[in-house]
């Protein structure tokens, strides 16, 4: 039995040594239950050591192998060679910056994660001696946008994180939106002067393709729509409010 | 982080032909032109009444003719893919919970056609058809 085999085209690049990246073609097997991963590994291992990308878990949870496959980000770990014809061109993702070969630029990302304070800032103290109480029903309202990995496929697939790089980004604003919907949360508003400035949930314009591209089902473009309307209706309540506080 | 300044790549100009969802989103934000100027249209018409029965035949006579025939169509086309798009987008932007169980979008969607049907025959009704 002939055992089948692809072109890997890689997208390289040395900034020792290169001005701007270049591609190298690998012959590589294509083993029946082998994903993308399995492939870069076997040239790393076989044909070309100095490849560099990012890899961990190889079972899609931990967000270290995103890379942009015939033009669409994946996990590596989660793309079938099965799945893809002879020829099969990686890159690093899109709309990140490329420090080396597939790994993109991650510390952009990091570094503005904590501006939307995505840890819980209770609303009251818990009883005392107690802690909070939290009913399933209250869990499944947020427990959706508690799945991500910060893959940052969706930050490729969303054309306004290419277009606006002060623009948040989908996972960041799904991260707030999960502790604004927790029922032990009352950060909202803080969360909102963030979230709701020109830098936040106003740059989507529902594109929705960074959904389509989530390996983990957050649907960020959901949870951003959700929170235009609720930020909104805080705007449109705020002179209702006692005091009139903002 | 301290090292060589990492590479940009920047994004064409023609991004969006790189996705059939790219280029159907863009063909979404378009239909806000033909939605514009479909009420452009009914605002001068209510002028053209205003002014009396000789303005409101011109005005008529204007939707009657070749190019009047095609803008309508053509509108009718984006129109028609602009509510079809937010009919399939809104059940995200408002999850309905019972308990632990999510209203299917499906219901929500098929809620928003329902609404559009009746507020259809209302307005026929109405205008005594």
């Amino acid at each position: 039995m002939t055992e089948r085999r692809i072109q890997l085209e890689v997208q390289r690049y040395r900034p020792e040594t290169d001005s701007e990246p270049t591609w190298e073609s690998y012959d590589v097997p294509a083993m029946e239950d082998w994903v993308v991963l399995d492939a870069l590994n076997y040239v790393k291992d076989h044909l070309d050591g100095t490849l560099s990308y990012r890899w961990s878990c190889r079972m899609a949870v931990c967000g270290s192998c995103g890379v942009m496959v015939n033009g669409q980000p994946v996990l590596a770990c989660k793309a079938f060679l099965r799945d893809y014809p002879e020829t099969v061109r990686v890159e690093p993702l899109a709309n990140l910056a490329v420090h080396r070969d597939l790994i993109g630029d991650m510390e952009t990302f990091a570094a503005r994660l904590p501006e939307v304070k995505p840890y819980l800032i209770p609303g009251e103290e818990p009883p005392e001696e107690d802690v909070f109480r939290q009913q399933p029903s209250e869990l499944a309202v947020y427990r959706q946008f508690t799945m991500c990995i910060n893959c940052l496929l969706c930050y490729s697939a969303c054309p306004q994180v290419g277009l606006n790089e002060n623009y948040l980004g989908p996972s960041i604003l799904a991260l707030a939106h999960r502790y604004n919907q927790d029922s032990r949360d009352g950060g909202r508003a803080e969360r909102e002067e963030v979230t709701a400035s020109e830098d936040g949930v106003w740059e989507c314009t529902f594109v929705g393709e960074c959904s389509e591209v989530c390996p983990k089902g957050v649907d960020p473009a959901g949870a951003i729509q959700q929170m235009k309307l609720a930020s909104s209706m805080d705007w449109i309540t705020r002179p209702l409010k006692r005091g009139g506080k903002s | 982080m301290k090292g060589p300044t990492p590479w940009q790549p920047e994004m064409p100009a023609l991004w969006w032909l790189s996705q059939p969802n790219y280029v159907r989103y863009m063909l979404r934000e378009l239909t806000c032109i033909w939605v514009g100027a479909w009420v452009g249209m009914a605002i001068v018409g209510l002028i053209r009444l205003r002014q009396g029965p000789e303005a409101w035949e011109g005005f008529l006579g204007a939707l009657g003719s070749a190019p009047g025939i095609v803008f309508q169509i053509v509108a009718l086309l984006f129109v028609l893919y602009h509510t079809v798009s937010w009919f399939r987008l809104a059940p995200s932007t408002m999850p309905i919970w019972i308990g632990e169980t999510r209203v299917p979008s499906g219901w929500i969607e098929l809620a928003h056609y329902a609404a559009w049907i009746l507020a259809s025959l209302l307005i026929l009704y109405l205008v005594g058809v």
